[in-house]
Parts: structure tokens; C-alpha cells; sequence
């Protein structure tokens, strides 16, 4: 197999892998996804515009991603259960509102991460493409192809539903 | 609902425009007033700045090299169009056997043809002294490279022969069988317990 191949997979394989793990919090469906994805890229790799290639790929992720979510519903809402309980746990823990600022970003990145896994799609999406891997609105547009006003919209709304699930809780 | 919990909901319904500086002139100069003076609008900008300020520093994650070399191997299988992998298409696309193994099996059966030939001509009793002759036409420099050939078509035999059970251990066992088998019996093991 060629070596430019190679690189492209490098190039791509931390993002798809980001990109799944925040939106699904499991490390072995994010293996398994970005391997998959890296196979599509390669099967399809003539037919990509390069400069359409983050898109195509975020799309194929974001559709895997679906799916995965959907094979795991079930499973899912157990794990959520859990999540609410996990975050409400540390938060006690934390002790006093005086805590250190450190400490309190340490939670609320524990308790974002937690919570983000609760957001539904395609909000989750969304907010992971744009704040966490900086994607810019085109490129989401392309991804997920819906209209830019769209996107906007349901970015704010999934950093509305992210803040109602962490209110009171760090 | 009150002047003043209307407010607030219009302002609130703008954070996320305020946060990204999409708001024009007067209502951007308008929220800054309100926040001023609304406590509860004031925690609310907070909570959402420090939950876009965290979503941004968010550390991307590692992803294994082992995957995209999984991947790649994977890949690498399905480039070549050669009649083998059409033929073991069943399997899921995946090559069981390559060219290189193939390639080895014909040449070996080539030359074993070729000794088996050389060997009844060399030792045939309706041939009288024709042997004798055929050795002659034959120097022990050629028969000692027949020999070598022979030797290495053996030894590509039993490398690809020995990859061969190994990609199908693995790949087809493995991955294909094992792997996806175990996710099946696992999988649905998880939430039934609890729901019951």
C-alpha cells in the first residue's frame, strides 16, 4: 500500500477517534470505527474531492457513530443512569464552592465529558465538530449536510442542553 | 411571568450569540447592561463560557497505532483485483491466499514437473543408454541449480503456506468469526440483568 495512504490515515485517525470517543465514551467502539472509517477512506479514496476530504470522512465517522448509538440504545441509557450518578458523586466529593479553580475545571471537564455523552444527536455532533475539533461551519455543513443556519442553531442548542444537564452540578 | 423574568429569558436566549460574538451592536451593549445588574443571568454567562472554554481545551485523544495498521492490512487486501480474491469473495473480501503464495505453489509444480520428466526420461529400461545420454545433456551444474530452484520453491512454499494459516487465523478465526461472536453473546449481556 502506498505511503501517502499511510500518512492520510495518520492525519485522520486522531480525529475520527476523538470525534468518536467524546460522542460515544467508549474506547473500543472508537478502535473499531476509526479502522472502519480508514478502510471506507481507502475503498473510496479516488472518488473523494481532497478538498472535501475532512467532511467525507467526518461524515462517514458521524454516520458509524449513528449507527453504533443506535446497535447500543439500550445499553446506553443504563450507562447514562450510571453517568448522572457518577457525576453527582464526584461533585460531593468535591467538597466545598470554595475549591480550588483547578480543581473545579478538573470536574467540570469530567462532569462535560459525562455530560456530553447524554446530548442527543445531532447536537452531540455538533458541538464536538465545532468547539472540540474546531471544524468550521462549512466544513459541518458538508459533514452532516445541513444548512449552515442550521448548524448555528443546533450548536447553541447543544451547549443549552449541556449546560441544563451540568447546572448544579460543579 | 414578570417584566423581569421576560428579560432575562431574552437574554438568556442570547448567551450562546453573545459568547460567539454574534450579536450586532445595540444588542450586544444591551446584554452587557443586563448581566451588570441580573445575578442569575450573570451565573448563567458564566456557566456557559467555562463550558465552551473547557468543550475548546478538550485534549484530543490517542488514538492506537495498532488500528491503522489493522486498518491498512485490512486495506492492503483489497487492492489487488486478482482472480483469487473474486473467487474467495464469500469470505468477506478478504484474501485468504495472495498472489505471492500462488505464484510459489506454480512454480513449484513446474519444477516438480520438470524433475519428475527429467527423472523417467533419465531412468526409463526402453531408453537403453538414452540415460546415460540425458545425464550427459544435463551438467551437474544444472542439476545441482534444478536442485536449488526446487529447494527454494519449497522454502516459499512453506513461508506463504505458514502466512497463509496465520491470516486466516487471524484475520478470518479472529476477526471475522471470534470477535464478532463475542460481541453478540456480550453485548446483550450488559442491559438485560438490569432491565429484568
Amino acid at each position: 500500500m502506498s505511503t501517502p495512504f499511510r500518512e492520510l490515515a495518520d492525519e485522520y485517525r486522531d480525529r475520527v477517534y476523538t470525534f468518536v470517543y467524546y460522542s460515544l465514551r467508549n474506547r473500543e467502539e472508537a478502535e473499531d470505527i476509526t479502522q472502519e472509517v480508514i478502510v471506507k477512506l481507502w475503498r473510496h479514496r479516488d472518488e473523494i474531492d481532497p478538498q472535501k476530504l475532512t467532511p467525507w470522512v467526518m461524515r462517514v465517522a458521524h454516520n458509524a457513530v449513528i449507527d453504533a448509538a443506535r446497535r447500543q440504545r439500550t445499553r446506553s441509557a443504563v450507562i447514562a443512569e450510571g453517568v448522572e450518578l457518577d457525576v453527582a458523586e464526584r461533585v460531593v466529593a468535591a467538597g466545598s464552592p470554595d475549591t480550588d479553580r483547578s480543581v473545579r475545571s478538573r470536574e467540570l471537564r469530567d462532569a462535560l465529558e459525562n455530560a456530553l455523552a447524554t446530548v442527543d444527536e445531532p447536537y452531540r455532533s455538533i458541538v464536538v465538530m465545532r468547539e472540540v475539533q474546531d471544524m468550521t461551519y462549512a466544513e459541518i455543513t458538508e459533514a452532516l449536510e445541513i444548512p449552515l443556519n442550521t448548524v448555528k442553531v443546533y450548536l447553541h442548542r447543544g451547549r443549552r442542553m449541556l449546560r441544563v444537564a451540568l447546572r448544579g452540578k460543579v | 411571568m414578570s417584566k423581569i423574568d421576560d428579560k432575562c429569558s431574552w437574554f438568556q436566549d442570547r448567551i450562546d450569540l453573545y459568547i460567539d460574538q454574534e450579536l450586532d451592536r445595540a444588542d450586544n451593549d444591551a446584554f452587557e447592561r443586563h448581566v451588570e445588574t441580573c445575578a442569575a443571568c450573570k451565573e448563567e454567562l458564566s456557566l456557559a463560557a467555562d463550558v465552551v472554554s473547557e468543550l475548546r481545551s478538550l485534549p484530543t485523544q490517542r488514538c492506537p497505532e495498532r488500528v491503522v495498521d489493522e486498518a491498512m492490512q485490512r486495506a492492503s487486501g483489497e487492492t489487488p483485483q486478482h482472480p483469487i480474491r473474486r473467487v474467495l469473495g464469500w469470505l468477506g473480501g478478504r484474501p485468504v491466499l495472495t498472489m505471492r503464495p500462488a505464484m510459489a505453489a506454480m512454480i513449484l509444480v513446474v519444477l516438480a514437473a520438470s524433475v519428475f520428466v527429467l527423472t523417467r526420461h533419465e531412468q526409463s529400461p526402453f531408453n537403453g543408454n538414452a540415460g546415460q545420454q540425458s545425464v550427459a545433456e544435463h551438467s551437474d551444474k544444472e542439476l545441482e541449480l534444478a536442485k536449488l530452484d526446487a529447494m527454494l520453491a519449497f522454502a516459499y512454499l512453506g513461508r506463504y503456506s505458514r502466512r497463509t494459516v496465520e491470516i486466516v487465523r487471524e484475520d478470518v478465526i479472529t476477526n471475522r468469526v471470534v470477535r464478532p461472536l463475542g460481541k453478540t453473546i456480550v453485548e446483550p449481556m450488559n442491559p438485560f440483568p438490569l432491565d429484568e
